[in-house]
């Protein structure tokens, strides 16, 4: 792993930390049974612990030093020596957030606010506590510094590095560990370089150069090992110490005959035996024996230091341990590239089933259901890896909206439903932020003051609804609100200042509504630091349709507001009917059938214009397909009709024939066909035609 | 394309050709970009190198320019790098590599 | 990368439309397909012919011949589809177009290459980076970018069901 991905697997970490940081502390302000609030207090109490480590491990030592006085608050809140008020609990937030800004900042010492933030934990924890006994800096030092101790030894090692074929591949980058090689010291540099084969004989994947080096340096081996430790298994490597000078000895003797001659002696003395003089010898002496010897260490501090480094290292190997059994991180793109593959294979299984029709063999065609049934489970597993519920995105919300209301004074209710939804994560990433800007806006300016509301008679407490659902080949996301709801007549107003429409235009509740996500718009009275001057909701749509997805409002004055996000599900194979209309086919995500049958035109009217089916007694509109997709030429004697449910209403669609169920694995059409808005995408059928996925919810309409 | 070869008029004898190599050579684009050089270095012609647009750089990276010289020499044709740039001088420096003699002298 | 936007030397796909020599950065040109089923999306702008399955990919095909205003005719054995690799938006996206047929990769240098006359043509100017000529016939070297971006891709056409530039071009005509 080069630095990149380790970087990025502490960042991982670490946000999974602080996430459950947050998380607990919500927990434990709003949990009304004591079980439930002193197990998240451990949890808790856990997590900071964790931090503590991992971040020790990766250098931050201000975050170490930091995280150690609230996990020593904390310890005392789990084990009921201090009492949970609301102040611990907005410090130990406050903590959350002095965490992240250290790893952000890097910072060299603990900013004044931070250390604010320790004594104030300390004294709602320990009423004794008197701060003398808080020192900061220098003395709590997690992290083990040889160098200190090894002032005026210097080293030379001869280095020999020759990456083997499979170091670029292994991602180890040779750049990085030179960059760390050179910071360690002096380095002379020999490359070998001669055998790269000329550019079209070249397989440009493998290293053919390799390197000589001689490093001189205070640093011990190990510090030198260090900066190959992921690339060790890639290459043959081998580091040797070939001169140790100390500047503050006299040189009057040659050291390495002294240095022997004291090995032996204790051997001579029984002190040590003979293999362990040769062990010692032929490793790289320990810094730490050779300071004793010298006697400017005593034995116990070294003793102590070793127990450190021990106890560091066994950390890293428990953290790995309970890292690979729970979960494994994979990048992003395998998950791709394996979707992508599953995707192939369905559509290669509907070819084969296709061809065992075809030849009217039986036994392929047994074969053919058992491999439908096989890939079908694998692209259900498959789906369900990048699948991620909304769930965890929602919760985060908790936190935004109980600081923006408390910083406005208001007080709000966060309903969320629908929460195990499950969303492809990277559509969820590119969630974030409009939500985000969504929910502020609610709670700015949907949301009312608790003394307005009972003013309209509304209770003084605000709900503010986040829900999600899937409805075929989408996932609809409502964010409502039981606020003031949109002003119509201010936004006509605006929008007319803003010559957005003209004076005398007619629209209508829903395009006024929409007017909101035009560029510059804003009616809010005052620019707030929170929302901003209404300049993010053009972005917001904007990144929601980039995303391929719509955003609707929904708003009535007094009552509230409703926004709706609806998103395709990007990478999905879902169940689809296949349908016929004239000589092309059509998928009709088959969530959204309820049933089929032949259409009796008998039992059809038109009412008020609109066609309508008498169905078993209920009216049930209908849409004639060759008519919405510019068919046309004769429909056949008898039609069938599709009776989906869409929007809350049930609708027909008549087609000339209904063919079946089809595992149907959605492509995207491309930027050319963006405006092609009744058709969500299409697939590609066992005999390699095309076939259009119908938008259903946008045919209704 | 992170490769070009445009012809070159010189003075002097031999035809010549402007190679310019830009934006990033590093491990995971070196399979195209080595493509992409090759093509255009198809013609047996002398080579002036531009190496200034080269945004970053890797070990692997490097290799490939050296394998370039490599392959114009083995084709009796004479190349010079004209220009490098930072990230290019940086790599050779810590690797301690140095781009070979140059074969080719422009007469102006 | 490095992005090319001007007109280099350099290697160029030829093929007809109405007699007309058209040409292509090779560099865009992902392959040449013979004609083969197009699935017909509705409600979309006349050039937009429709989509077919490029190993299991589904690539939108546009009818060239409608895009520029050029009368249609019937398809003959010799139409094929040249799918091209273009970069709309930061992404790179695949696009199909339909030509009357294809002819051969050109090698133009820098000084074969002169700008778009500003008359003359019966394109829009912008669709058009240069012009050559080579055994006394006129090649039109075409701005793939523009005549393939997101806006002209997403053409709204209006009750006439003609292009804008059809209808400039049946103005032109009328004015004669």
């Amino acid at each position: 792993m080069d630095m990149d991905n380790q970087r990025e697997a502490f960042d991982q970490e670490v946000a999974e930390l602080l996430g459950e940081v947050e998380e607990a502390i919500l927990e434990v302000e709003n949990s009304d049974d004591p079980a439930d609030e002193s197990e998240a207090v451990n949890r808790l109490f856990r997590a900071m612990h964790s931090i503590k480590g991992i971040a020790g491990m990766f250098g931050f030592d201000q975050v170490t030093e930091f995280t150690h006085h609230v996990e020593t608050a904390l310890d005392l809140v789990r084990n009921g020596k201090a009492p949970v008020s609301k102040e611990l609990i907005n410090y130990v937030l406050k903590s959350h957030d002095m965490i992240i800004s250290l790893l952000e900042d890097d910072a060299v010492a603990i900013p004044e606010e931070g250390i604010e933030i320790i004594q104030q934990l300390t004294l709602l924890t320990n009423e004794d506590a008197v701060f003398d006994d808080l020192e900061f800096g220098t003395e709590e030092k997690n992290k083990e510094d040889e160098s200190d101790l090894n002032s005026g030894l210097v080293l030379t090692y001869r280095i020999n590095f020759k990456p083997h074929e499979s170091f670029f591949a292994s991602g180890n980058s040779i750049k990085n560990i030179f960059e760390q090689l050179h910071a360690l010291g002096d380095i002379a540099m020999h490359a070998h370089y001669d055998s790269i084969p000329p550019c079209d004989k070249l397989d440009p994947s493998v290293c053919h150069i390799y390197w000589d080096m001689v490093l001189t340096t205070k640093v011990e081996r190990d510090e030198i090992m260090d900066v190959f430790i992921f690339a060790e298994n890639e290459c043959d490597l081998s580091i040797k110490l070939i001169d140790e000078v100390d500047d503050d000895i006299d040189r009057g003797e040659n050291d390495e005959h002294n240095y022997k001659k004291l090995g032996e002696i204790l051997v001579d003395r029984g002190a040590l035996s003979k293999d362990e003089l040769e062990d010692t010898l032929a490793e790289s002496s320990k810094i730490g024996d050779i300071l004793v010897k010298k006697n400017l260490v005593e034995p116990k501090e070294v003793e102590a230091a070793l127990v450190e480094q021990e106890q560091v290292r066994k950390v890293r190997k428990t953290r790995h341990k309970n890292v690979a059994s729970a979960t494994i991180r994979v990048q992003a793109q395998k998950l791709d590239s394996l979707v992508s593959l599953v995707g192939e294979l369905v559509t290669a299984q509907a070819r084969l089933a296709s061809l065992a029709i075809d030849r009217n063999d039986a036994e392929v065609s047994a074969v053919s259901e058992t491999v439908q049934s096989l890939v079908s489970g694998l692209r259900d597993e498959t789906m369900s890896i990048r699948m991620v519920p909304i769930g965890t995105t929602f919760t985060t919300f908790k936190r935004l909206v109980r600081d923006l209301a408390g910083d406005l004074g208001k007080e709000i209710n966060l309903n969320m439903i629908g929460g195990d939804t499950e969303l492809d994560k990277t559509v969820i990433e590119r969630l974030k932020d409009p939500l985000v800007h969504i929910v502020r806006n609610s709670v700015d300016h949907g949301i009312e003051k608790g003394e307005d509301r009972i003013a309209v008679g509304k209770d003084n407490v605000g709900n503010l609804t986040l829900k999600a659902e899937h409805t075929g080949a989408f996932v609809q996301i409502t964010v409502e609100d039981d606020g003031a709801g949109l002003n119509l007549e201010r936004i006509r107003e605006k929008a007319i200042e803003r010559n957005l429409i003209s004076p005398d235009a007619h629209l209508t509740d829903k395009e006024t509504c929409m007017l909101v996500f035009a560029p510059g718009f804003s009616t809010a009275e005052s620019v707030t630091d929170i929302s901003g001057r209404g300049v993010g909701m053009d972005v917001v749509k904007q990144n929601i349709e980039a995303l391929r997805g719509s955003i609707s409002i929904d708003s009535e004055f007094g009552k509230g507001t409703k926004i709706t996000l609806r998103l395709p599900l990007t990478l999905a194979i879902i169940d689809g009917l296949m349908v016929q209309v004239a000589e092309e086919f059509y998928i009709i995500p088959l969530s959204m059938v309820e049933e089929c049958m032949d259409l009796d035109m008998a039992e059809v009217e038109r009412i008020k214009g609109r066609n309508i089916l008498n169905l078993r007694g209920k009216a049930l509109p209908f849409v004639k397909l060759r008519e919405q997709l510019d068919f046309t030429g004769s429909e056949p004697e008898i039609e069938q009709v599709v009776i989906t449910h869409v929007n809350g209403m049930e609708v027909g669609f008549v087609v000339d024939h209904v063919i079946g169920s089809h595992q149907t694995v959605i492509k995207s059409l491309g930027p050319g066909l963006r405006q092609a808005k009744h058709i969500s995408g299409a697939t590609i059928l066992g005999d390699g035609t095309v076939a259009l996925i119908l938008d259903v919810q946008k045919l209704v309409n | 394309m992170a490769c070009k070869s445009m012809p070159f008029a010189t003075s002097g004898k031999g035809k010549c050709r402007f190679l310019s190599v830009s934006g990033d050579a590093v491990i995971d684009t070196v399979s195209e970009l080595q493509n992409e050089m090759l093509a255009a270095t198809k013609k047996d012609v002398n080579y002036l190198i531009d190496l200034s647009s080269v945004e970053s750089c890797d070990v692997a990276g490097l290799q490939l320019i050296f394998s370039i010289f490599s392959y114009i020499t083995q084709k009796d044709c004479l190349f010079k790098v004209e220009e490098s740039s930072d990230c290019v001088d940086e790599l050779l420096t810590l690797t301690g590599m140095t781009f070979p003699e140059s074969t080719l002298i422009i007469e102006e | 990368m490095a992005v090319e936007t001007i007109t280099e030397a350099g290697q160029y796909l030829t093929f007809t439309l109405d007699a007309e020599i058209y040409a292509i950065k090779i560099s865009q040109v992902r392959e040449v397909l013979d004609m083969t089923k197009i699935t017909k999306v509705p409600r979309m702008p006349e050039f937009m012919r429709g989509v077919i399955n490029l190993r299991g990919g589904v690539v939108p095909v546009i009818d060239l011949r409608r895009k520029f205003g050029i009368g249609v005719c019937e398809d003959t054995v010799d139409t094929c589809i040249i799918i091209l690799e273009i970069s709309v938006d930061d992404d790179k996206t695949i696009i199909g177009a339909i030509a009357d047929s294809v002819k051969e990769v050109i090698t133009f240098e820098a000084e074969e290459i002169e700008p778009a006359p500003k008359l003359g043509t019966r394109l829009q100017t912008d669709f058009i980076t240069g012009m050559s000529k080579r055994n006394e016939e006129f090649i039109i070297i075409l701005n793939v970018a523009k005549v393939f971006s997101v806006d002209e891709l997403e053409t709204v056409q209006d009750i006439n069901g003609t292009t804008p530039v059809e209808e400039l071009a049946a103005e032109e005509t009328v004015a004669e």
